[in-house]
């Protein structure tokens, strides 16, 4: 690459990079700010006497301990699921051609294009018929039921995306669709994979919806919903609420630069693309 | 070669079963109820005639469909590019890259109550980050929230914030699976970065393309949490998205049936779009591996 | 290695934490007492208040066991229509007065009346008039009232002396707080320093916020039977006129654009006057630190001086198996020493119950606001707010073109209220569940 090339790069990167973290330094800047700061000032960009204060005061305000537990215990379960069942039912939709293939994978983006507002209290009535309000089932058990059509419509495409020759290699050497699946399809798909493992720990650790409907304890609350108690009509806590939104966030930026590593794991490293 | 069928059935069983139980009752729940009027206590059969008063009464339903559309004709097409080129900027072999895509990606992971505040100061016509700039700049200073020739830009703007985030991620991981064989032999061939772009990276980064395309018309049409929490729909209706006239009617007015019948004119048109996006993608997307 | 084992580690404990909390079919309710759940919104700080509260109350009733979960106060509505719709409702909610005719018309609350006619020690005449008025339908006592109370005037005294502006609270004893004098207090606060607003004299509330002003002018928003609107009538038009005039053109109150994002909050110290209720009181007093401040009355109109009145009910739920328990727990929230806490100490809004709002200790507090009795006196003479089943969106209806007014868009009130008012009247004859 040209010298003049590879500094038009980096600049591109550089101003972009400040672009588009403003919202998060912004909310660092506010969350160091004090309460008498904020109304006084809100819009200003440094604060005049930084302060550590609101980070604990956040943090003691809500139990947000048992808060943490119960979002990981959903976050973790939910998003195993997801990777599982999606990429095993991607790989149905991709690969095989059976009868109705194509009017079933409609209807899957079908489910996507109903606005979910007029189906929530129909889904709430079978989750009560099963009994299980007020537990963590709403929240994990779809993940292991298809995992969203978003993810599976994402890694159909990708896999699609892998040449056929090479699972019609594994079949003649009498390997199993299961064994294809998880040693030719996963193994090229980690990039893929990748995105769908963070989109799915982001989504349901950030999921509101789903705790606010299906949760009536505040034992079992998580921490999504914890932010929004710091909203209030008399007066949002903004420098609270500004850092606990920082500590909540911090796991997905931590899981966000691990998953890295898998994005250059392509079939570029395989050897195996190229035909 | 041939590939066992019961083989597909079994491995598509799990979305069935989850959608025979989850999804498909309640599916058909709100098109019985698109033909009642129901306001959670009574419920009373009135054929189309929810359908009729959307078309023909509500000036409201119009509006916030043509908002939507407004906001779905900029949003999506400008969306998708700026993402595209952030990933190919983000692919670049550059020192410290996974630290530049990490802060392209952070607007994406401030939680919505936060960003939405983060947001309403940012368009803040005297003390917004955005017009002191345009300031700095000698443009003028729109009144973005406030004045309604000014809210959709700032939506759609808004939106383009976060062209770093979940889509940008899904081109890079599409790009990050071409090989570099294929870019190896068209150097040698001599084709330029251009041609490269073109004649490589578009035609094997198609089907990504596509889905971000669906998923981007899809998405935008359901435009609600933004609008609900910085504006309310407001000033003088300008952000009454319609998702938001459609939640203010189930929840807020409780006329489900009204409601029901707003989902499923929805549905249609996106259905109707989904399948031309589909049809012309015979022509334009490419797949290695197509099921045969 | 190391990392995967203590991450392992770590997950089996959450695992094994959430797992047993989220087995108890009720987290925390002791098997041999009448267990009543009980839901309410509020910030971190009113819910401690409420939690403690609640411990108080299960302390003194052994045989029961209240439960509290808390939800989002932005979210407290939709939660609260699911679980109505599903029938999975609490035994005790909230119910914010603006959804409270709505929800009762399709009777999911259940009727206290019989449940007060056999508590001895329940008087309907121990509670203000309004706080009772607004929790009956049709005769039927549904809910306890936890009054927000009237709205009144927070008034910044530093700005008025610095303005050479006589105390608006004496002005108000002597009957000459007018609108024409709020008006000219208003510009006489607001400064403008090399273009740019320094300070205002008065910022323009929310709707209904500044419902008293359209009052005041003789105007009304709807008919006795709140069938038809009146906001077309010369006294609503003049109101709002009155009110539009105050940023267009005496230019003492921020545009839309320039009062956006707290830019001009009353406890930034930049804003001279503004309209609320008591529930900003702990705010204020925990924020403020630079500035004196106190409440008066609001101004005298034209034609009526009246403030508005606003509560939230304590309601039970229609299908609650725990009427009797539930009863004594909202009887618990409203009585008088929980009141003198809530109310007399915290501030968090106004007393419905007139002795603690004539008690020595709500009168004569440590902080400002001290001119407290501004407070009850509003209470005496304020109306209610035209609340119907309908109100979301005639009132959606009507923000429509008060948006244009206030952002100057629209300069004539006639024309914008006309127009508004051909809207409402179109919403109030449509059938309501169309």
């Amino acid at each position: 690459m040209r010298a003049s090339w590879k500094a038009l790069v980096l600049g591109l990167l550089v101003l972009g990079s400040m672009m588009f973290s403003v919202p998060f330094f912004w909310t660092l800047s506010t969350a160091l700010k004090t309460n008498q700061e904020i109304a006084k000032d809100p819009t200003r960009v440094i604060p005049a006497q930084p302060t550590l204060e609101n980070f604990p005061a956040a943090w003691s305000a809500l139990p947000f301990p048992s808060f943490v537990l119960n979002t990981i215990f959903v976050t973790v379960l939910a998003t195993f699921g997801t990777v599982l069942s999606s990429s095993l039912v991607a790989y149905g939709f991709a690969r095989f051609k059976f009868k109705g293939n194509k009017v079933l994978f409609g209807l899957l983006l079908a489910t996507m294009m109903l606005p979910s507002q007029v189906t929530m209290i129909p889904v709430f009535m079978i989750w009560r018929s099963l009994g299980a309000i007020d537990t963590f089932f709403p929240l994990i058990l779809p993940a292991y039921l298809g995992g969203g059509a978003f993810n599976i419509f994402l890694l159909r495409q990708f896999f699609m995306g892998i040449p056929n020759e090479l699972d019609e290699a594994m079949l003649m050497d009498c390997a199993s669709y299961l064994t294809i699946w998880r040693h030719l399809i996963l193994p090229l798909s980690g990039p893929a994979l990748a995105t769908v493992t963070v989109f799915s720990f982001i989504a349901n650790w950030d999921n509101f919806d789903g705790p606010l409907i299906y949760l009536n304890s505040s034992e079992r609350y998580t921490v999504s919903i914890g932010l929004r108690m710091f909203q209030d009509s008399f007066g949002t806590n903004m420098g609270q609420l500004m850092s606990a939104s920082l500590i909540h966030i911090l796991p997905t930026i931590v899981l966000f630069l691990a998953a890295q590593k898998y994005f250059v794991k392509g079939i570029s490293t395989s050897g195996m693309g190229g035909r | 070669m041939k590939k066992s069928a019961h083989v597909g059935y079994a491995f598509i069983l799990p979305w069935v079963f989850g959608f025979l139980i989850l999804t498909l009752g309640p599916m058909l729940t709100s098109l019985y109820l698109s033909f009642h009027k129901y306001d959670l206590a009574s419920i009373e059969f009135i054929g189309g005639e929810n359908y009729r008063r959307l078309f023909y009464e509500d000036p409201l339903f119009w509006k916030s469909l043509r908002i939507t559309v407004t906001y779905a004709l900029f949003s999506v097409p400008l969306g998708i590019s700026a993402s595209l080129g952030i990933a190919l900027l983000l692919n670049t072999p550059v020192k410290g890259i996974p630290l530049f895509r990490t802060f392209f990606y952070l607007p994406s992971l401030v939680p919505a109550v936060a960003s939405a505040v983060l947001w309403q100061w940012m368009f803040n016509a005297d003390n917004g980050i955005l017009n002191l700039v345009l300031k700095t700049f000698g443009f003028g200073a729109p009144q973005w929230l406030q004045d309604e020739k000014w809210t959709m830009p700032a939506f759609i703007l808004m939106s383009l914030w976060g062209a770093g985030g979940g889509r940008m991620i899904i081109f890079l991981a599409g790009l990050q699976g071409i090989s570099p064989t294929y870019y190896e032999a068209a150097i040698l061939d001599g084709a330029g970065g251009w041609k490269q772009f073109k004649n490589i990276t578009l035609p094997l980064l198609s089907p990504v393309v596509f889905f971000n395309l669906v998923l981007g018309v899809i998405g935008s049409f359901q435009v609600f949490t933004q609008a609900y929490v910085m504006t309310n729909g407001g000033p003088n209706n300008a952000s009454l998205f319609y998702a938001l006239y459609l939640f203010r009617n189930a929840f807020e007015y409780f006329k489900l049936g009204k409601a029901s019948a707003m989902a499923w004119v929805l549905f249609a048109i996106l259905l109707a779009l989904t399948g031309i996006q589909f049809l012309i993608s015979k022509r334009w997307v490419h797949y290695e591996g197509e099921a045969k | 290695m190391v990392a995967k084992g203590l991450l392992f580690l770590g997950l089996s404990f959450v695992f094994v934490n959430v797992l047993m909390t989220s087995c108890q079919r009720l987290p925390g309710c002791p098997p041999d007492k009448e267990c009543v759940r009980y839901m309410a919104w509020g910030n971190p700080e009113q819910l401690e208040v409420e939690r403690q509260m609640i411990a108080d109350f299960n302390r003194k009733n052994p045989d029961l066991y209240v439960k509290l979960f808390t939800v989002p106060a932005n979210s407290y509505h939709q939660k609260m229509v699911m679980m109505l719709a599903s029938g999975t409702a609490p035994d005790v909610m909230r119910v914010d007065m603006y959804n409270f005719p709505k929800l009762a018309k399709r009777n999911y609350f259940y009727d206290l009346t019989d449940l007060a006619v056999r508590d001895q020690d329940f008087k309907e005449s121990d509670f203000f008039p309004a706080a009772i008025l607004e929790s009956k339908t049709t005769g039927r006592l549904l809910g306890l009232n936890v009054l927000g109370g009237g709205h009144v005037m927070y008034y910044n005294k530093t700005l008025m002396k610095a303005a050479d502006l006589e105390d608006p609270f004496v002005l108000s004893q002597r009957g000459e707080w007018t609108f024409e004098k709020f008006r000219e207090y208003a510009k006489r606060i607001t400064t403008i320093e090399g273009g740019k607003p320094v300070r205002y004299g008065y910022v323009l509330p929310l709707w209904p916020g500044y419902v008293p002003f359209v009052w005041g002018f003789g105007g009304d928003y709807l008919s006795a039977d709140k069938k038809t609107c009146l906001l077309d009538q010369p006294g609503a038009i003049q109101g709002y006129q009155f009110l539009a005039d105050l940023i267009w053109k005496d230019r003492c109150s921020p545009t839309p654009a320039q009062g956006a994002n707290g830019a001009f909050t009353f406890e930034s110290g930049k804003v001279g006057m503004i309209c609320e209720f008591m529930g900003m009181t702990p705010r204020y007093r925990k924020v403020i630190k630079d500035f004196e401040w106190d409440v008066c009355p609001l101004p005298v109109g034209p034609k009526s001086g009246t403030t508005f009145v606003k509560g939230n009910q304590l309601v039970l739920s229609r299908n609650t198996q725990h009427p009797e328990a539930a009863w004594r727990f909202i009887r618990y929230l409203t009585s008088e020493p929980t009141e003198m806490m809530l109310y007399a100490r915290i501030r968090r809004a106004f007393p419905s119950r007139k002795s603690v709002a004539y008690s020595d200790e709500f009168l004569h507090p440590k902080e400002a606001p001290y001119q407290i009795g501004v407070f009850t006196q509003a209470i005496a003479g304020a109306r209610p707010l035209p609340i119907n089943d309908r109100w979301m969106e005639w009132v959606n209806a009507l923000n429509s073109e008060v948006d244009n007014l206030i952002a100057g868009r629209e300069r004539d009130a006639g024309v914008a209220m006309r127009e508004a008012t051909r809207k409402i009247n179109k919403i109030l004859a449509e059938d309501p569940d169309l």
